[in-house]
């Protein structure tokens, strides 16, 4: 399987399929939820096999429940296994959170304790995640709104996991950035500290203020454009690990395609201007 | 303190608003603060899925009104898939009870049109009956064949008189297209897929029966004479050869 075009692609939304199939920019790639997709058929597998015939894709799971308490859903590996055999995305990824207790999906990313039993259970998980799908995917670090007591710090966390299940990490900056404000962190020390050897992938997308009165947090939103910080930390990141396969998310707030395509070319010039750097 | 402990603690946070023992995970009190947003994460993902699912429902209800609903309804049928695209089966009935005094009585019949388009919508791309199948059928042998509705088709009866109110509703750049009135009036209505778009057609009396007749796996011959005998101005071979140009039925 190759690898992901190491340019900048865009989070594929059904309101964008048209102008997605006939944009013909160089190096563009395109990512979905795979659970929107688990469907027996229907208008939007004929987009995405026409997406597909033409750009690389990546499947980006929401529903895994990846450090759920309860053991992986077998009919949701079957399903997923069945979409990676039809479409044969050049990557898979999944998130570092759980969503589902008591066989109830939440829908939401709850999070994990750092801790070294955590780690355990999410290395056990991993490796069942990739021997059901069979493939090797990457973990993408999670928001946080709640400081949780746990052994170690989250960037020695992903490490653990990823060297213990051989998996990679996606690494999300604007996920950073939110959950450093949210838990009184320092952004910029943790992309110094995540390990360049493992990232594989990056992520860029908007957050928003949370709207109840006297709060300072950040919510991970994806409705809005990637903020300024965001970008800075972003440039600070390619600058120490080189260019990765970077990704543009909007999931709420859907603007026009053209204007995803802005936000890639902003994107494509740190990639390229770092890419020539090297 | 461990992880099955925490996983306990934290859904009693989220689901019950119990935040006692989940405080023992937590770095400091100020930490419990984000259980509201992923409470608040939790509900509103389940409301955006429903509003996908149900948009025309959302358009006539509004945002605040369709919120309470869904946060009610979570807590009733709650999903269990991990894909969302289907959630809500239970949403036209669950409006029906919650909406006898509300202004906007029809509201489950909306629904229920909803649900149709994305039963539609989703269905298996399965091969449609083509005129090509029965050409070599001789009036006879066609009166005693039995064909069957597109495994995408639904065929609704309303108790309300909403076909207009839920078409104008469902377009994309719609606002609230919310009328004035809405008086019962029994409509049957057919909602299917034909080469990738949703159709759907207000029936006949004549065409409501012909097509209930042939969804209850009579045969055409007799689905024709029910439809005949329902309404005498029913013209049998056009309706069915329009339903078959539409791909309405299964191959």
């Amino acid at each position: 399987m190759t690898a992901l075009p190491v340019r900048c692609g865009i989070g594929l939304r059904p309101v964008h399929y048209r102008a997605a199939l006939d944009c013909d920019a160089d190096g563009l790639w395109f990512e979905v939820h795979p659970e929107n997709y688990m469907v027996s058929g229907g208008p939007r597998h004929s987009w995405l096999e026409a997406i597909r015939s033409r750009r690389a894709i990546s499947f980006h799971g929401v529903g895994a429940s990846l450090c759920g308490p309860e053991p992986l859903e077998a009919t949701h590996l079957a399903r997923l296994r069945e979409l990676i055999d039809r479409y044969q995305p050049t990557q898979v990824s999944e998130h570092v959170a759980w969503s589902a207790a008591g066989g109830q999906y939440f829908a939401d990313l709850f999070p994990l304790p750092y801790t070294c039993e955590a780690a355990r259970h999410l290395i056990n998980r991993v490796d069942a995640f990739q021997s059901a799908i069979g493939r090797r995917i990457l973990i993408e670090n999670p928001s946080a709104y709640m400081a949780l007591r746990g052994d170690m710090s989250e960037p020695e966390f992903l490490g653990l996991v990823c060297a213990g299940a051989g998996c990679g990490l996606l690494l999300d900056v604007n996920n950073v950035f939110v959950a450093a404000n949210n838990l009184h962190l320092d952004a910029g020390a943790y992309l110094d500290a995540a390990p360049a050897e493992l990232v594989e992938e990056i992520h860029l997308a908007g957050h928003d203020r949370d709207a109840a009165p006297g709060s300072l947090l950040l919510i991970d939103s994806h409705a809005t454009p990637v903020a300024a910080p965001v970008w800075d930390l972003f440039d600070r990141l390619v600058r120490r690990i080189g260019p990765r396969p970077t990704l543009i998310e909007r999931d709420a707030a859907i603007p026009p395609f053209g204007e995803m395509m802005t936000e890639r070319a902003r994107a494509e010039d740190v990639l390229v201007s770092r890419a020539k750097a090297a | 303190m461990n992880l099955a402990d925490y996983y306990t603690s934290f859904i009693d946070a989220v689901c019950g608003g119990v935040t006692g023992r989940l405080g023992a995970f937590a770095v400091s009190p100020e930490g419990l603060r984000g259980v509201r947003i992923h409470r608040n994460n939790w509900i509103r993902a389940m409301s955006a899925a429903l509003a996908s699912n149900y948009p025309a429902v959302f358009r006539l209800i509004g945002e605040s009104c369709f919120e309470t609903a869904a946060a009610a309804f979570v807590r009733i049928a709650p999903p269990r898939a991990r894909c969302l695209v289907g959630y809500g089966l239970e949403f036209p009935e669950f409006l029906e009870c919650a909406a006898g005094e509300s202004s906007t009585p029809y509201i489950a019949d909306v629904a229920r049109l909803d649900r149709a388009w994305l039963e539609a919508h989703i269905a298996p791309d399965d091969a449609a009956l083509q005129p090509g199948d029965i050409a070599q059928l001789d009036s006879s042998s066609l009166a005693k064949h039995s064909v069957r509705l597109h495994p995408s088709a639904s065929l609704l009866q309303t108790t309300w008189r909403v076909h207009d109110v839920w078409k104008a509703n469902r377009l994309d750049d719609a606002g609230a297209n919310v009328p004035r009135a809405v008086w019962r009036e029994r409509q049957s209505i057919l909602i299917w897929r034909s080469s990738g778009e949703i159709r759907d057609r207000l029936l006949t009396p004549a065409e409501a029966v012909f097509f209930g007749a042939l969804a209850g796996g009579e045969t055409l011959g007799s689905a024709a004479e029910a439809a005949i005998r329902a309404a005498q101005d029913g013209d049998v071979s056009v309706m069915f050869a329009a339903a078959l140009a539409s791909n309405a039925f299964e191959r």
